[in-house]
């Protein structure tokens, strides 16, 4: 059966409740507290005038994520979510086997516990400059818990299109906090620690690439 | 060892819980045997957990925000009503020049009946009837009514599958016929309503949709929470629920009930037609 044994203060109520998630989600996507506000109030409205279409079973939270996006790129893109790509070089540090594990080991868990508060503040200030789409899709996975198919119903785009945006959105963050790792110190110049992990400086991976080439 | 490289591409799915069981094994058999590919799975969870907290963190919602967020949703609630009511005067001026002649021959012929059977026994069948109810969860069952008239749909349209919906309901249902105020009968369902069961007639009526809910009426004492109502002088009764109409009738220990978005004088019109 779809019918929903709630009332209408009830569907409110169950809205109400998603307003954390609705806000964090807005918060990122407009970087902005105000218009953040303004976008959850909205959404909230508009969810409210459309409970009929809401299928009963169904994931609530996603529906209203799905209404804040649309809301959002009507609103403030109406172009649709950037589409530039920051298309750097496709190497990613982290999978590509020239950093090493003790050195992924040091940033998950730096020896010294100030250095923690430092690296997320990077992690999350790399995640406002990524671009549009694909902080949307890594706030949904990650904070948001959304199984790839919610993200694509959210997004209106393909499933195989949401791995990559979260894949690409997740190396950026990943590059640029082992960046910031390397500056302050909490992780050292790598060293060739022989063949199984293959890790070597960027400079002499690419070299030997190369060479190899 | 199968190669990272081939590894590499499954560990985020794998982390997200995307992985089908194949290649959850696959990916869980690479990590047992390399570190490095570990180390890059306990990395991604870390920014996980780290990304959740300062994302909430950074967004909390106020008191004040709360509150406006309630005052925006009472000022929409009061719009709406005043929409609807709108819509329904408009909707009484369309009715009275649509369905004026057949109404009256609805009533006419009720008061035929109604004189036949006489309004007093019906009255005392109706009362030993509903006294075995309680009456406390009338306005939930009301809600639960108009909730699936405004949400649910009809699960088959064969008349001959009534009586399988008349062994889950406990009482005879049949399909009154309102087809002489142009409305077309389009399906049905079973529906449970606060633990009990009610048949669910669905109809259209132009651009508005008719549900007649047929039911054990000792079980659904609906009437506690409406206002009775005489049409020619059969006694029905009718009331609100969040802009819609409700209205109901018994008759032989059969309960009728409908809502509709029509005012709630033609409900009561269509409810005293119905036998």
């Amino acid at each position: 059966m779809k019918q929903r044994a709630t009332t209408n203060r009830n569907f409110e109520g169950e809205v109400l409740d998603h307003l954390p998630s609705l806000l964090a989600v807005a918060t990122r996507l407009t970087r902005n507290g105000p218009e953040a506000e303004d976008l959850v109030q909205d959404t909230v409205l508009k969810a409210i005038r459309a409970n009929e279409q809401f299928e009963s079973g169904t994931n609530l939270r996603a529906w209203l994520l799905r209404i804040l996006t649309n809301t959002f790129i009507n609103r403030y893109r109406r172009g649709g979510l950037e589409r530039s790509v920051l298309d750097g070089p496709d190497a990613d540090p982290l999978a590509d086997g020239w950093v090493s594990a003790s050195t992924i080991e040091s940033m998950r868990d730096p020896e010294s516990q100030a250095l923690r508060p430092l690296l997320e503040a990077e992690i999350s200030k790399a995640l406002d400059e990524l671009p549009a789409e694909f902080r949307l899709a890594v706030v949904l996975s990650d904070v948001e818990d959304l199984s790839y198919k919610e993200i694509a119903d959210v997004m209106g785009c393909p499933i195989g299109t949401v791995m990559s945006r979260l894949h690409r959105g997740r190396r950026m963050l990943k590059a640029r906090l082992y960046e910031h790792a390397r500056a302050f110190g909490i992780v050292g110049p790598e060293e060739n620690i022989g063949s199984t992990d293959a890790v070597v400086e960027l400079e002499q991976f690419r070299a030997k690439k190369g060479a190899i080439a | 060892m199968k190669a990272c490289r081939s590894i590499a591409p499954l560990l985020e799915p794998f982390s997200d819980g995307e992985l089908g069981p194949e290649k959850m094994l696959e990916v869980e058999q690479h990590l047992l045997e390399c570190r490095l590919c570990v180390e890059r799975v306990r990395f991604g969870d870390a920014m996980r957990r780290s990304l959740r907290r300062r994302v909430r963190e950074t967004a909390p919602v106020s008191d004040a925000f709360r509150s406006r967020v309630a005052e925006a949703l009472a000022a929409a609630r009061e719009r709406e009503w005043e929409r609807l009511a709108a819509a329904r005067a408009e909707r009484r001026h369309w009715l009275g020049f649509r369905t004026i002649l057949p109404m009256a021959a609805a009533a006419a012929l009720t008061l035929v009946w109604a004189a036949s059977t006489g309004p007093e026994r019906r009255e005392q069948r109706r009362a030993t009837a509903y006294a075995q109810v309680d009456p406390v969860r009338v306005d939930d069952l009301l809600e639960e009514l108009v909730e699936h008239h405004v949400r649910g749909r009809s699960e088959f349209t064969e008349l001959s599958l009534l009586p399988q919906a008349e062994r889950e309901v406990g009482v005879p249902v049949r399909v009154p016929s309102l087809k002489h105020f142009g409305a077309q009968w389009e399906g049905a369902s079973v529906v449970p309503v606060l633990n009990q069961r009610a048949a669910s007639l669905r109809y259209r009526l132009g651009n508005h949709r008719v549900t007649v809910y047929v039911y054990d009426s000792s079980r659904f004492p609906i009437e506690k929470r409406l206002e009775q109502r005489l049409v020619g002088s059969e006694p029905v009764y009718v009331g609100m629920r969040r802009g819609y109409s409700i209205g109901a009738t018994e008759h032989g220990g059969v309960g009728y009930a409908l809502a509709t978005d029509l005012t709630d004088a033609e409900t009561a019109e269509l409810v005293a037609a119905i036998y």
